[in-house]
């Protein structure tokens, strides 16, 4: 497979890399320097840097601890159960956000299935940060769970068995010596998990709403800014290209074992 | 195949279909305009929606609009000021009211100032978009502070919130409330303090744009948008 393409796969595979890098490179061309303090320091952009940091911080958290023993138990199993469940892990990477979002109301909503119940016990998550992150969690967890769920299928059981023929719980033998071994793909779903929820939308717009400080992260404010002050928008859409492109620079040698360019070699 | 693509996507303009971009508020009443405005004029005409605020951006990108019709006149402005459209005739006004569901909170809502009592959910239109423009300057008029759970993007969604229940109240238009009968509205004495006056116009250098405008101002679209609960100008 080392063999050079001809010259016309390169000249189509230059149309997706365009398709892909154009509009990024407009974003930047565009971006108002000389007020780029004044649109970062502006109220609304400051506290939705705030609420997004915070709140797809807690989602990824949220997707590492119970999406963990999710993929090991999806990992570990073969009959019908598993297979419905990582259909259902599927989803709502297929599923559009706003979907998701409808969905949730539906659910965890005030008159919704299980929102009744919680509202009568005095919970409300519609509107509230706490439903900002139940949305971006919903969206992420099946991008920590797959990835994770992935490498333990790839591991060799071995290892796992021989420290627990010495004696090892299931448990003790996961923690010590296969948690270790799929330890990139941890992180490599947990950063893709966090890029998902703070990059989060129609999930949050539809469940959450939108507010100022309490459930209008980064994105509903570039949203709202494009039809008040698009240059502001450019500026705050701008924030996150580059803490995506650092989160991509920032980890590729250390912990993107599955997107590291030698891997095939 | 790709240029069956690129020509599909450009029909609007020369083929016989007009495009209207209208602001959300027009959503109930577009299907009575579209069979008026092609009986009258014998062309396909073809609505979509949005919130007000995003038309000057969306037109300034080219989307294929022959005419735009916004809430407001203050939307309608900037777009002019950018040169992207003529021939503003005002189509009809509107009035801010509140709405209501059938929530515990919701059903001891009598009037606007019932809003800013704590335990009643509200939600309102964002500031961006008209309907929250207005309602920003009706609540500051009444001098009353409204803790609002939520800004929607547009009027729709604001109202959407009440349907579903999720909200026990929310300031709208009254053509949202006349929409969704099963909503208890409430009117607010002094709105019309705060007249909203929807215009359309024709987008720069599109054609048939001005018959349809014509259409629009006549008596037949009037009684329509008067049956919607629009006011006239």
């Amino acid at each position: 497979m080392n063999r050079r393409p001809p010259a016309w796969v390169f000249a189509m595979a230059a149309i997706p890399a365009l398709l892909l890098g154009v509009p990024l490179l407009a974003l930047l061309w565009r971006l108002p320097w000389s007020n780029l303090g004044a649109a970062l320091g502006s109220d609304a952009a400051t506290s939705a840097l705030v609420l997004s940091l915070i709140t797809s911080l807690i989602a990824t958290a949220l997707c590492v601890v119970f999406g963990l023993p999710l993929a090991w138990a999806l990992a570990s199993g073969r009959g019908t159960t598993t297979r419905v469940v990582r259909a259902l892990c599927l989803l709502p990477i297929v599923l559009p956000p706003v979907v998701g979002g409808v969905a949730l109301l539906l659910a965890f909503g005030r008159q919704g299935i299980v929102g009744q119940w919680l509202a009568d016990v005095g919970v409300q998550l519609p509107f509230t940060t706490a439903g900002v992150v139940l949305a971006q969690t919903f969206v992420a967890l099946p991008f920590f769970v797959l990835s994770v769920e992935a490498a333990l299928r790839q591991l060799d059981a071995e290892y796992s068995d021989v420290a627990i023929v010495h004696g090892a719980s299931p448990f003790r033998a996961f923690v010590s010596v296969t948690l270790p071994s799929v330890g990139p793909a941890v992180v490599a779903g947990a950063v893709l998990a966090w890029a998902r929820a703070l990059g989060e939308f129609g999930a949050t717009v539809t469940f959450a709403g939108s507010l100022e400080g309490r459930t209008q992260t980064l994105p509903l404010a570039v949203y709202d800014l494009l039809e008040r002050d698009p240059a502001d928008a450019v500026v705050l859409s701008a924030v996150l290209v580059v803490v995506a492109v650092a989160v991509l620079v920032g980890l590729r040698d250390r912990w993107f074992g599955i997107f590291r360019s030698d891997v095939s070699s | 195949m790709a240029a069956a693509f690129i020509a599909a996507g450009c029909g609007g303009a020369d083929s016989g279909t007009v495009d209207v971009l209208a602001a959300s508020s027009y959503t109930d009443v577009a299907e009575l305009l579209e069979a008026l405005l092609e009986e009258e004029l014998g062309l396909d005409i073809e609505f979509s929606f949005g919130s007000s605020g995003s038309f000057l951006e969306q037109i300034r990108q080219g989307a294929p609009a022959s005419v735009v019709i916004t809430a407001d006149n203050a939307t309608m402005q900037r777009i002019s000021d950018a040169d992207l459209v003529d021939s503003i005739v005002s189509i009809a006004t509107n009035e801010l009211i509140v709405v209501v569901a059938d929530t515990s909170a919701g059903r001891g809502i009598e009037s606007v100032r019932d809003l800013e009592s704590s335990g009643v959910l509200v939600v309102l239109c964002a500031s961006s978009a008209p309907c929250g423009a207005a309602t920003d300057a009706l609540l500051g008029g009444l001098d009353l502070d409204v803790d609002a759970a939520s800004r929607e993007p547009n009027v729709r969604a604001t109202l959407t919130k009440v349907r579903l229940g999720e909200a026990d109240a929310a300031i709208v238009y009254r053509t949202d409330a006349l929409a969704s009968p099963e909503l208890r509205a409430v009117p607010i004495a002094q709105a019309d303090n705060v007249q909203v006056i929807s215009q359309a116009a024709a987008v720069g250098g599109r054609d048939n744009a001005l018959r349809v405008l014509q259409v629009l101002t006549e008596p037949a679209a009037v009684a329509i948008l008067a049956e919607a609960g629009f006011g006239s100008p």
